[in-house]
């Protein structure tokens, strides 16, 4: 318990990117070999990025809880297979979007999760103080972008994900969606203006 | 530059956004913002898309997704983690079951027929050699018995057969005899049954129907009587009132000549 602690706080001061790029490779090498503390240093560390991204794309706490733990599960069945011939953070991007974009399609076509707004609708009747303003403020805006970005298609998802919120480069993207990045810049451009045609939309109401 | 769209100055302002426009078109695109004022605006549009975007915080992770594996064991880690009646078991399990496959194995002999290989334990008994000899003893005990004897017997068993076919007919023709008598004395005895009841019956019927008409034949005369009395009654009644009628004129006769 003592150790996970540290480690904890050590990724929360962020280390310098060198540092942990060499921790994260040795991590790697020593979950290849069967050391499961060493996977799980690895989990500690992607959790929050892979479960971000997987509640992002599928719009659904539970279910983001859910596809995260296949995530991590697929890496530690696979991670032998990973030879190092891309980045790893390349790599398990790679299998985060794949489960999430599967999950996405095995849904049924219209899934809307109408628990965000009920949220702030009764917020809304009884709060008062200036931080739960703020709060339902904020509340207002994210269920506003978890729905915009729901009426976005799963690749465009998966490319506005990546970009906007991992930071990725066009180029990586591409590496990790398996695209040429012309594909990847188009899909960036077309969801981009899906987004702006709902902004424009809601300021002219 | 020369020959762009309004719509390549859109993927410019993309590029823009994302990090990605290279420092030679950044100026390209900074001009024609500066001339154009819809492209402009689209510019606002999407620069407030992206800080709407931005303004997405990550959320805190709901719990730890650590990965967990059984841990396995070798069996020298199982058999040393035993309790000492488990081990003594398990050893004294394995050391019958190397016995029994040591003398299996001991036993075993390897034999080649033609088309077939045959694994045999244990020592084979002699029993194969028993058999031919007493195969041969009936072969030989049945060449002996000359065809004479096979013909009488043959006859004799024709006889046996007839004699025992034909006893078995008369069998079933007394079965037969029985049966039918049975079935005849049973019909008749059902007809006299329902004879005797159709009788009953209709003796019963007979029966109430002439009390019916004896009940009838007592009112009918009750009735006559009645009558009969009510009018011997009213000729009394009548006989009686003449005869009142009668002796008042008698009397109103005898009176007048008194008083006059």
């Amino acid at each position: 318990m003592v150790r996970l602690e540290t480690i904890t706080t050590t990724i929360g001061n962020r280390m310098s990117a060198d540092r942990e790029m060499g921790q994260e490779e040795a991590w790697v090498l020593a979950s290849q070999k069967g050391d499961q503390l060493a996977f799980n240093r690895l989990v500690l560390k992607w959790e929050h990025r892979v479960y971000n991204l997987s509640l992002r794309m599928l719009n659904d706490p539970e279910e983001a809880a859910e596809t995260t733990q296949e995530i991590f599960l697929a890496v530690y069945k696979n991670i032998k297979r990973f030879k190092g011939k891309s980045t790893f953070s390349t790599w398990i991007y790679r299998i985060a979007v794949n489960h999430s974009i599967s999950r996405l399609r095995r849904r049924p076509p219209v899934h809307y999760s109408i628990e965000d707004e009920t949220f702030v609708r009764t917020h809304k009747k009884f709060s008062v103080s200036g931080r739960q303003e703020r709060d339902v403020l904020r509340l207002e805006q994210r269920s506003r972008i978890r729905e915009s970005l729901s009426k976005l298609s799963s690749e465009q998802r998966a490319v506005i994900e990546l970009k906007v919120y991992q930071e990725e480069t066009f180029d990586s993207i591409a590496d990790i969606l398996g695209l040429p990045a012309s594909t990847v810049k188009s899909r960036f451009y077309a969801g981009l203006g899906i987004l702006k045609g709902r902004l424009r939309h809601l300021l002219e109401d | 530059m020369m020959g762009k769209s309004c719509d390549d100055y859109q993927e410019l302002m993309k590029d823009r956004l994302a990090g990605e426009l290279e420092a030679s078109l950044e100026e390209v695109l900074t001009e024609h913002l500066s001339e154009c004022a819809q492209c402009t605006r689209e510019a606002e549009l999407l620069q407030n898309v992206w800080k709407e975007l931005e303004a997405y915080d990550d959320e805190a992770v709901p719990g730890h997704f650590f990965v967990y594996e059984p841990e396995r064991f070798s069996l020298s880690e199982v058999f040393t983690r035993l309790s000492f009646p488990w081990k003594f078991a398990t050893l004294g399990a394995s050391a019958a079951l190397v016995l029994v496959a040591v003398l299996a194995l001991l036993t075993a002999s390897l034999k080649i027929e033609p088309g077939a290989v045959v694994l045999t334990f244990g020592t084979a008994k002699p029993e194969s050699a028993q058999f031919d000899s007493m195969k041969a003893e009936l072969t030989d005990h049945l060449r002996a018995v000359s065809r004479e004897e096979k013909a009488e017997w043959m006859s004799e068993f024709k006889n046996e057969f007839s004699s025992a076919l034909s006893e078995s007919e008369q069998k079933q023709q007394t079965l037969v005899k029985v049966a039918l008598e049975e079935l005849d004395g049973r019909n008749s005895r059902a007809n006299q049954v329902k004879d005797a009841q159709l009788q009953a019956r209709l003796n019963a019927s007979l029966k109430s129907f002439g009390s019916a008409m004896l009940a009838r034949h007592d009112r009918d005369i009750a009735t006559v009587n009645r009558q009969l009395t009510g009018f011997a009654n009213y000729d009394r009644f009548q006989a009686n009132q003449t005869d009142a009628i009668m002796t008042t004129l008698v009397e109103m006769a005898g009176q007048d000549p008194i008083r006059r």
